[in-house]
């Protein structure tokens, strides 16, 4: 079942195309990877899909429904949350208090308004998902002073906590060491299966380890599609990848 | 054991309660001491600016939001204890005058804040834009109420109004001795503190939490910032406009300079000495301010300003935490030192025994 698609989707800042006549189908369930050249369009796609640009041809479908007239939050309300590239978290919040942010993301802002705590049932559910991201015991840190990897992980399970049927995870591996590398590509691996993630990443290696299907964009344009091996030895995907593929200047 | 936990556990909850009212208690004593009953007045009305502060350390302190338009809420609340209680325009209409003004300090100040969030929220007017026009809204409603003689009473104001008297089936309650009037105000901010910080401790406080460190991740999480702004402006606008009304029944002038700018920028320096994020820290940013300012004022008036001016400066370059945190720590650094000096025998019988 496809559960996020693309038609023609394009967007245009000044004179540029950043996506152009994009059309992909994402199936549920599957861990689906994208890459490509810096400025191929992958972030663009994926600022796209979260609200944060608005098209400039094309539509989103989300669950067989159209995006295009959701704000940011609706999107995210509606079942997809995103681990930005440059990753944000509550930095003067706890750990613990980030992923409750997460969790409570899909329920009324006024949901709990006089309670006065937390309910416990949700704390458990959080310790969980902080057991999940290797986080458990910087739960009562905050999040602005933890490492680069574990504010990367942070992101991931605050995302993970508002239980999305679309994960996006720009670049989630982006800045870490082999050991970092291989073990954030093992949790995607575990979180894929009852979710259906889109994932953006540079290390093939990662790519290789936790991708489906993986869709290669270059110049805004869909480029090729298909298993890591097809697209590994298509001959398109190595000339942009070594910049011999310049046929229009 | 397990009863004695839960009671623990519900006076923790009502503690800033129990710090306010102690501060209360201090400073009416203290001004009672000092000038008598004249004096105690004066404390109802910082007491009441008290509470103005809490309206804006929720949403500077909390929500990050800074404002300098807060006043006009204010003044509004103001305004709408006076209309109706010195009222000429609906004769014929029995009501309860001073709990009608008390209604509408609250509702109208909360109506505006609602329409004027909704504008601004949605427009994604944020930071200093934010601040900006809250300024701006301080000087527009000023000038109109300056000119607007028939409804804000113009330069003159509105004299002579009465101070609460609530009476409700048989029951009535007047405030009308200095002492009813403070201990009444007392007990109004301690509950306002409350319930306040019991909203801001909870779920919802937690987001508000999360609008002021990282607004924008906390949209892609799902949650309205904008609804979340919306409640939190809302409700200290009426918080606001509550405190106008109580200033207005306690000190019986009220005019448009109340809604001004001058109001506005004062309470946000209050909040800023006192301490943000602390409901008490603000309430005795404004209860020490004024009280000091009242002191100073009865030797010599000239230096107010100045001395006003000094300690904000003083504040932001060496106690950015304000009074109620800097206090604190200081209390607990002179408690060990205490616990030291009668703790020294401890101390070496614990090293005989090598923990």
């Amino acid at each position: 079942m496809t559960l996020l698609k693309t038609e023609q989707l394009g967007v245009r800042f000044g004179g540029i195309w950043a996506l152009r006549d994009f059309t992909v189908q994402v199936e549920q369930g599957a861990v689906h990877g994208f890459i490509g050249p810096n400025g191929s369009g992958k972030s663009t796609l994926f600022h796209l899909i979260t609200g944060h640009y608005a098209p400039t041809t094309g539509e989103i479908y989300f669950k067989n429904t159209s995006l295009s007239n959701l704000t940011t939050d609706a999107r995210a309300r509606l079942g997809l949350t995103i681990k930005f590239q440059i990753t944000s978290v509550f930095e003067g919040l706890t750990v613990l208090e980030n992923v409750l942010l997460g969790l409570m993301g899909r329920r009324s802002p006024l949901s709990g308004f006089f309670s006065g705590t937390v309910a416990p049932a949700d704390r458990d559910r959080a310790l969980e998902i902080l057991e999940t991201v290797h986080l458990a015991d910087r739960r009562d840190t905050l999040a602005g002073v933890l490492g680069h990897g574990e504010k990367c992980w942070l992101e991931i399970g605050m995302s993970l906590a508002a239980e999305p049927e679309l994960l996006l995870l720009d670049e989630p591996a982006s800045g870490m060491g082999r050991e970092e590398t291989k073990q954030t590509a093992r949790l995607v691996r575990n979180l894929s299966g009852t979710r259906t993630i889109m994932v953006i990443e540079h290390d093939m290696e990662f790519v290789r380890a936790v991708a489906d299907t993986i869709t290669v964009l270059f110049k805004g344009e869909l480029l090729t599609a298909g298993t890591y091996d097809d697209v590994k030895n298509d001959e398109r995907v190595i000339d942009a990848y070594l910049g011999r593929g310049r046929k229009n200047g | 054991m397990i009863n004695k936990k839960v009671v623990q556990s519900k006076v923790a909850h009502l503690r800033p309660g129990f710090q306010v009212l102690a501060l209360t208690l201090i400073v009416g004593t203290g001004a009672f001491l000092y000038r008598g009953s004249p004096a105690v007045d004066q404390a109802t009305i910082w007491v009441i600016y008290g509470l103005f502060a809490v309206s804006i350390d929720i949403l500077w302190g909390y929500c990050g939001m800074l404002t300098f338009g807060q006043a006009v809420f204010f003044g509004l609340g103001a305004m709408c204890y006076a209309w109706t209680t010195t009222d000429t325009w609906f004769p014929h209409v029995d009501w309860n005058p001073a709990l009608a003004g008390i209604l509408l300090s609250i509702l109208l100040p909360a109506l505006l804040g609602l329409v004027l969030g909704y504008f601004l929220f949605y427009g994604k007017v944020r930071g200093p834009y934010f601040v900006i026009v809250t300024l701006a809204l301080a000087f527009l409603m000023q000038a109109l109420g300056n000119g607007w003689t028939k409804v804000f009473g113009g330069f003159m104001g509105f004299f002579g109004v009465p101070t609460a008297s609530v009476e409700l089936g048989g029951w009535s309650f007047g405030l009308t001795t200095p002492l009813t009037r403070y201990i009444t105000v007392s007990l109004l901010l301690a509950g306002v503190v409350v319930v306040s910080a019991r909203i801001l401790r909870g779920p919802f406080g937690l987001r508000v939490a999360g609008v002021r460190d990282n607004d924008q991740r906390l949209e892609y999480l799902g949650t309205s910032t904008v609804k979340t702004k919306l409640v939190v402006f809302i409700g200290s606008a009426a918080i606001a406009g509550f405190a106008g009304a109580l200033f207005a029944s306690t000190s019986g002038f009220v005019s448009a300079d109340l809604m001004g700018t001058l109001l506005s920028t004062e309470a946000v320096i209050w909040v800023a000495i006192g301490g943000r994020m602390t409901l008490i820290g603000a309430v005795l940013g404004a209860v020490v301010v004024r009280g000091f300012g009242y002191i100073i004022s009865s030797i010599a008036v000239e230096y107010w300003t100045l001395f006003l001016g000094a300690l904000f400066i003083f504040m932001v370059l060496f106690g950015s935490k304000g009074l109620w945190v800097i206090g604190g720590s200081a209390a607990a650094r002179l408690s060990r030192l205490l616990e030291g000096r009668r703790g020294s025998r401890d101390i070496v019988e614990n090293r005989t025994t090598g923990r």
